[in-house]
């Protein structure tokens, strides 16, 4: 019998897209009414590329994470859209062959990943579990060894494979999660809030541990956050997001210097900056709209300060600055620099 | 669109020197209706708590009417529950010994020549029959001395209501009071009170009261209180006492402090007005548990009661008819009342919890 | 753990010396001398009286009452029963207390186990008229009058269907002939023995299969544990039992109304908390993280849910314990099941002091050994809780 290689599908290096979404639209069904989460998103994720995806609670990131492993609540409907996962139309899939790629092909750093361990078993049972689940060849010795190389990899000590979740610390945890989210060797990984509710110095060290994933492993990783920090640090692309819609997709480096839709410039300027010029600091007004009934037109409108009629009416297009970089906004262009405010 | 903000409609905004100006009662009376009205549209909302405070209600009528029955319709002599007496007599065919084949209505002529020598086959004869079968006239009978079996049922109703609210009440008084106290001082009286609690849950409440009323012979509103205070420091009170706990890390608890409040008036006046809500919904599982246990131990002979729901059962038991499902309506009414009543203040209690425990309900 | 074990084991000791002293100061407080309550019973002659006041040493002060008391009671000297004078208290407990364990014990078990199940499957299907039903029946189950439901059971099964004898130990007619060294005790103690052992086996082949790093030769481990013990059990009761076998029978036939019953009001409880504790689990993180492996549904319910929900609901076992001790008293005695409860009760209405302590005390012991078991249960279930220690 040979000795079980630890991954999964072809492997191969291919210039495709990991992840494409193309005009995703999901609606979450309740008592009150269908409420629209998500409404056309379209955006692609390159090899060993790091997406960032950033915005306000409840504006529709968490919601597409759980569409592209397909794990939404049971009210979660999709409405239109594909999602290409390698090629593959995960929505077309059953649960039964959907399950064959979760993990193996695209796996997940929870939010709150304290409690992501089931208390009841040690940690590297719930590691072999993963491993089992996709491997099932694979014999024991095997994959403690493969949990060994992980723990080390995220610079945990394999010993602790054997103990239980509430005897790590929450940092520990982290890693731990992240070790078992690399254990199938996925060509994704979803990293959604990954360093809330930790202390500044462990969120760095967890964010350095992904980066190397990233650049070492050649992995995907899309960031999922609202906190524009974190997500400026470690991501390549950025998407913002606003009320389900993406609003502006981009290079970090264009984005930041000169981000083109109302809604990233003022949620940059809201951001107090160590580095960089003074300056005065903006402030979002309103809240953010009820996606039970979403206004008409551009979803940003009410508190846009650059709205006029066709604003109220319409939905903007995506317009292109530059390659590569996206805005919906039929104002983009009288978006200032960073650090002017318009009067 | 921010301008609205700071500029409201002014006719909209009351003047906050009338809201002020209102008598202090007034105000509270007014958000205890309101809150009461809230409170009771998420009640309502769940159909099983109105079906178990229907039933309450139905019992409770049933407990009222019974003394206006025995007064006017019902006479006293015949119906009243412990001392009535009525010899229902059925006509029989006498029929050759030993070739009855309907009890009901024929008796053979050795029994009917035991009361009138000179009876023949064919005669009929008034026989005594206790425990009566429901007739229209007794409704559900009589028992085996006579007595009109609904008459007892809705009277026992009294004594069930009594025991039950007394129990329930005492064992939330001071469920609630030693949780308040214990999450408050802590240490060495949370210590005490906890392992007692503990102690209670462990022992098994049914035996712990048959070796009492062995030893003790009680009255039903003594027994209501022994009940609600063996109930009181137990598990109900460790509960109370976490949510007091909750309660007392609360900012406002330091508020209160900081503006001069003593210990007794930041027990009473701030705790334990929060842990309220959660003592009235425990009241009611009290009521069930109280009203079983009086059947319980009634139904074993170890109560000194005139008449319950229980003591009907033992008096079936202990004339013999426990194991006779002919005279049904000796046990049958009897059980399904227990069953009901305290069924239904469970319910409620459950009604309640959805409410107050907001993580059980559906979306 | 051990130390955990050691210091619950004491503190229950503890907790049962404090009941004794409770019962003794509560006898004490009745006016009158204790023996001069039975001046009436001409079953008791001055001797046993006597005897009596020695043991309680009423002859002395009352700190040397107390010391008699407390040194009788744990030599093993409960005194003598004043209702079945002259046996003595230890022996009737003997004969009867092993009754009431396996009552006890399988209703214990049983509704556990029902209760365990249902609650699973009503969490994981949420919803629909199902739900609606079983929720009813547990309700109903769990706020009828017990001893009203153990009658209509009788009535039910016993005198309309005839499937269940009605009530009692056994059927006094089978037994008229029943061959040299075949009595009614000892079936019933080996047979309860018997149950305890194939039950401790079947829990150590389960372990021992658990941990064998291989899935498969786990699972081959256990079941050759299982037919081991099937076919050793058949082997010894065609053989060595033999003649037992029927009359063993008959008394497990009587057991089992009784225990079916007092099965069927614990369970209630049981079930409707496993479904909360199921639902509140299901909404756990860690339930999401299974998903996203890409483990099945079903094993994500049943190893990963209902393993933690298991927990609160062990933890209310303690509570139910209580109960169905009481229920144990009520049906024993509709069933006419001679068990401890049952002897409790007669004891305490004809007021036979010595054997209402003894019989008090057994069932308090009871209680507390149960408590104990579940606790080191628990502690084996939620590695959180070995750390204190």
């Amino acid at each position: 019998m040979t000795a079980t290689t630890f991954e999964h599908g072809s492997g191969a290096v291919t210039g495709r897209p990991v992840i494409e979404v193309d005009g995703l639209v999901m609606h979450y069904r309740t008592k009150a009414g269908d409420v629209s989460a998500v409404d056309g998103v379209t955006f692609s994720l390159g090899q060993g590329e790091a997406l960032g995806l950033v915005g306000e609670s409840g504006c529709g990131k968490t919601s597409i994470a759980m569409t592209l492993i397909r794990l939404l609540t049971d009210n979660g409907i999709i409405k239109e859209g594909r999602v290409l996962l390698d090629g593959v139309d995960v929505l077309k899939l059953t649960e039964e062959e959907m399950r064959k790629h979760r993990w193996a092909d695209i796996s997940m750093v929870f939010q709150g990943a304290m409690n992501a361990w089931n208390p009841v078993y040690k940690v590297g049972d719930q590691i072999m579990e993963a491993l089992e689940q996709h491997f099932p060849d694979m014999t024991e010795p095997e994959g403690r060894a493969r949990i060994a190389e992980l723990f080390e990899l995220v610079g945990l000590t394999p010993a602790m494979m054997d103990r239980y979740p509430h005897e790590f610390s929450g940092g520990m945890r982290q890693r731990a999660i992240i070790a078992m989210a690399l254990s199938c060797n996925p060509k994704v990984i979803i990293a959604d809030e990954p360093t809330t509710a930790l202390d500044v110095i462990v969120q760095d060290q967890i964010l350095k541990e992904l980066k190397k994933v990233q650049t070492d492993l050649g992995m995907s990783i899309i960031y999922i956050s609202h906190d524009v920090a974190v997500i400026a640090e470690v991501s390549d692309r950025i998407g913002v997001m606003y009320a389900g819609k993406l609003v502006e997709l981009g290079p970090t480096d264009e984005v930041f210097p000169r981000p083109r839709h109302p809604y990233t410039y003022l949620l940059l300027s809201s951001t107090p900056s160590v580095k960089g010029p003074r300056r005065k600091l903006a402030s979002l007004e309103g809240e953010p709209p009820n996606l039970l009934s979403p206004p008409t037109g551009c979803r940003f409108h009410p508190r846009c300060p650059f709205a006029t009629e066709i604003c109220t009416n319409q939905d903007p297009p995506a317009h292109e600055p530059s390659p590569g970089h996206r805005v919906a906004c039929w104002h983009w262009e009288e978006v200032p620099e960073l650090g002017r405010l318009k009067a | 669109m921010t301008d609205r903000l700071l500029d409201p409609d002014p006719a909209s905004v009351p003047d906050i020197a009338d809201i002020v100006a209102q008598p202090l009662w007034r105000v509270r009376v007014r958000l205890f209706w309101r809150g009461f009205r809230t409170g009771w549209s998420s009640f309502a909302e769940n159909k099983v708590g109105l079906v178990g405070l229907t039933v309450i209600v139905l019992f409770g009528a049933m407990a009222l009417i019974q003394p206006i029955l025995l007064g006017t319709v019902w006479e006293p002599r015949v119906f009243d529950p412990v001392v009535g007496y009525e010899a229902v007599v059925v006509e029989k065919t006498i029929v050759p010994d030993n070739e009855i084949t309907d009890p009901d209505t024929q008796v053979d002529l050795f029994s009917a020549r035991l009361i009138d020598p000179l009876l023949q086959v064919g005669d009929t004869l008034g026989v005594t029959e206790q425990p009566a079968s429901p007739s229209s006239r007794h409704l559900l009978g009589t028992d085996s001395l006579g007595r009109d079996v609904l008459s007892q049922l809705m009277f026992s109703t009294r004594a069930a209501f009594m025991l039950g609210i007394v129990a329930a009440m005492v064992a939330v008084f001071i469920a609630t009071t030693v949780g308040a106290v214990s999450a408050f001082f802590g240490g060495l009286v949370d210590t005490l009170f906890m392992r007692l609690a503990d102690l209670i849950i462990l022992v098994p409440f049914l035996p712990i009261l048959i070796v009492l009323t062995a030893l003790i012979d009680f009255g039903l509103f003594h027994l209501a209180v022994l009940i609600g205070v063996l109930g009181g420091f137990g598990g109900t009170a460790i509960i109370l006492k976490s949510q007091a706990l909750s309660v007392s890390v609360k900012p406002f608890i330091d508020a209160a402090r900081i503006a001069g409040g003593g210990r007794m008036h930041l027990i009473f006046r701030h705790i334990v007005p929060n842990v309220l809500p959660l003592s009235f919904l425990f009241m009611m599982f009290a009521v069930t548990d109280a009203i079983s246990a009086e059947a319980t131990l009634s139904f074993l002979g170890l109560l000194n009661i005139d008449m319950s729901w229980g003591i009907m059962i033992y008096q079936a038991r202990v004339q013999g008819y426990l194991l006779d499902p002919q005279r049904w309506w000796l046990i049958v009414p009897a059980g399904l009342a227990v069953t009901m009543l305290a069924g239904s203040f469970f319910l409620v209690g459950r009604a309640m919890d959805e409410i107050i425990n907001p993580r059980l309900r559906r979306r | 753990m051990l130390k955990y074990i050691g210091r619950r084991t004491l503190q229950n000791v503890l907790v049962f010396v404090v009941f004794l002293t409770a019962t003794f100061f509560l006898l004490q407080a009745q006016p009158g001398d204790i023996s001069q309550q039975f001046l009436a019973n001409p079953k008791i002659t001055p001797e046993v009286r006597e005897q009596f006041r020695e043991q309680l040493g009423l002859t002395g002060s009352v700190w040397t009452q107390y010391v008699t008391y407390m040194k009788n009671f744990f030599t093993g000297n409960l005194g003598i029963s004043f209702s079945e004078y002259p046996r003595e208290v230890t022996s009737i407990i003997a004969e009867r207390l092993p009754r009431t364990l396996a009552l006890f014990l399988f209703a214990t078990v049983l509704s556990f186990w029902l209760g365990f199940k249902s609650g699973k499957f009503l969490a994981w299907r949420r919803g629909g008229k199902g739900e609606t039903v079983v929720t009813t029946i547990g309700v109903f189950f769990q706020t009828v009058f017990y001893p009203w439901f153990a009658l209509m059971m009788i009535w039910a099964f016993a005198f309309g269907l005839g499937w269940f004898p009605i009530g009692k130990f056994l059927t006094v007619e089978r037994w008229l002939n029943a061959p040299q060294g075949v009595e009614a005790n000892g079936v019933f103690n080996r047979m309860l023995v018997t149950t305890l052992m194939v039950g401790l086996v079947l829990l150590a082949v389960e372990i021992i299969g658990r941990r064998s790093h291989d899935r498969k030769r786990g699972r081959q481990i256990t079941w050759a544990g299982r037919i081991l013990l099937v076919g050793a059990l058949a082997i010894w009761w065609t053989t060595v039992w033999s003649e037992q076998v029927p009359f063993a029978l008959d008394i497990g036939w009587h057991l089992l109304l009784p225990t079916i019953t007092l099965s069927l009001i614990g369970f209630g409880a049981t079930m409707l908390l496993t479904r909360a504790s199921m639902l509140e689990t299901l909404r756990e993180d860690f339930i999401l993280t299974a998903r996203a492996k890409g483990v099945p549904d079903k094993i994500v319910r049943d190893k990963h849910a209902a393993r933690n929900a298991l927990l609160p609901v062990t933890t209310s076992l303690v509570l139910s314990l209580a109960f169905l001790i009481g229920g144990g008293v009520v049906t024993e005695t509709v069933f006419s099941w001679p068990g401890m409860g049952a002897t409790l009760l007669e004891a305490a209405i004809v007021e036979d002091i010595p054997l209402t302590i003894g019989a008090f005390a057994f069932i308090a012991v009871l209680a507390l050994i149960a408590h104990l078991v579940i606790d080191i249960m628990y502690m084996y279930l939620d590695p959180r809780i070995r750390v204190q220690g």
